[in-house]
């Protein structure tokens, strides 16, 4: 019902802007950049930006959707603005983190290190859902290097908008995937030696 | 940069370090018809990478649902700043 009279409307209540989209618009933003800050401010951006460019809504798409689009763009900037300030998280050579030789014995192929190759889980979906285990992933991915965070979670979280990331920064896809695959072998043997350790 | 370049794989020496990355590339871009074979046969005989695959598909599932868990709210200072600027901007 409300997204029926949302969609045929096409003027604008920027009055409500913040009661009804910020918390959502401030998680957007967390999980793509995750630094607090730089969201919170991204938002005061979007809705800025909204009010400047209110001229062209003509409420085809919802006032909800309208804004998240501008926001994505924000997202966007940061990432391109961070990168001619040599700032950029998707570069790695600037960042500490275990390389490939120590997960893997590139003498032998490449083979997995005896001690970093993947071992059972006693992990059903179950004990995976507890609360506990949510506090070891939140660990784990805390220790990924601070620029990798947002980069590896929006990866996860929406495939279009990354792959747009990689095209507007003139990105090869491949240092994208680098990064991201990095993250992956870090997380998951983080969360293997925690865990089992427990 | 470390990357990996596809054409380089040779069979003989496409190992555990190989395959991992084809895994994560195969999610996002996909995967050439070589690259699938070496990596389907490698899958077919290396029970670590299997079990890689395995565990990396879970986390990424919990680190999804965890964002959706999460709720993250902006401190009422911070939303009364956003009303102001709102209200003297229209």
């Amino acid at each position: 019902m409300n997204t029926a009279i949302q969609n045929t409307n096409t003027t604008l209540n920027p009055q409500l802007w913040v009661q009804n989209y910020a918390d959502y618009l401030y998680n957007i933003a967390y999980y793509r950049i995750n630094k607090q800050e730089v969201a919170e401010d991204l938002v005061q951006d979007t809705f800025l930006a909204a009010l400047n460019a209110k001229e062209t809504y003509n409420g085809t798409a919802s006032e909800k959707t309208w804004l998240t689009t501008i926001l994505k763009n924000k997202i966007i900037d940061y990432y391109k603005k961070a990168s001619t300030r040599n700032e950029s998280p998707l570069q790695i050579n600037s960042v500490e983190a275990p390389s490939y030789d120590y997960f893997f014995n590139t003498q032998k192929m490449g083979h997995w290190r005896s001690d970093t190759v993947p071992k059972d889980w006693a992990i059903d979906g179950e004990t995976a859902e507890t609360k506990e285990f949510y506090a070891v992933l939140e660990t784990c991915l805390d220790k990924l290097p601070i620029k990798w965070r947002g980069v590896f979670t929006m990866s996860l979280l929406d495939e279009k908008e990354t792959k747009h990331i990689c095209k507007e920064m003139d990105l090869s896809s491949s240092n994208f995937w680098v990064i991201v695959h990095r993250a992956k072998l870090q997380v998951r043997e983080c969360l293997e030696k925690t865990w089992l350790k427990l | 940069m470390e990357e990996i370049k596809a054409h380089t794989y040779k069979w003989y020496e496409f190992g555990c370090k190989d395959a991992t990355y084809l895994i994560t590339k195969e999610k996002f871009n996909g995967l050439s018809i070589s690259e699938k074979g070496l990596l389907k046969f490698h899958l077919l005989t290396c029970k670590y990478c299997r079990k890689f695959v395995s565990q990396v598909n879970a986390i990424d599932k919990l680190i999804l649902k965890n964002v959706d868990n999460i709720n993250l709210t902006l401190s009422k200072e911070k939303k009364d700043a956003l009303n102001q600027l709102i209200t003297k901007k229209i």
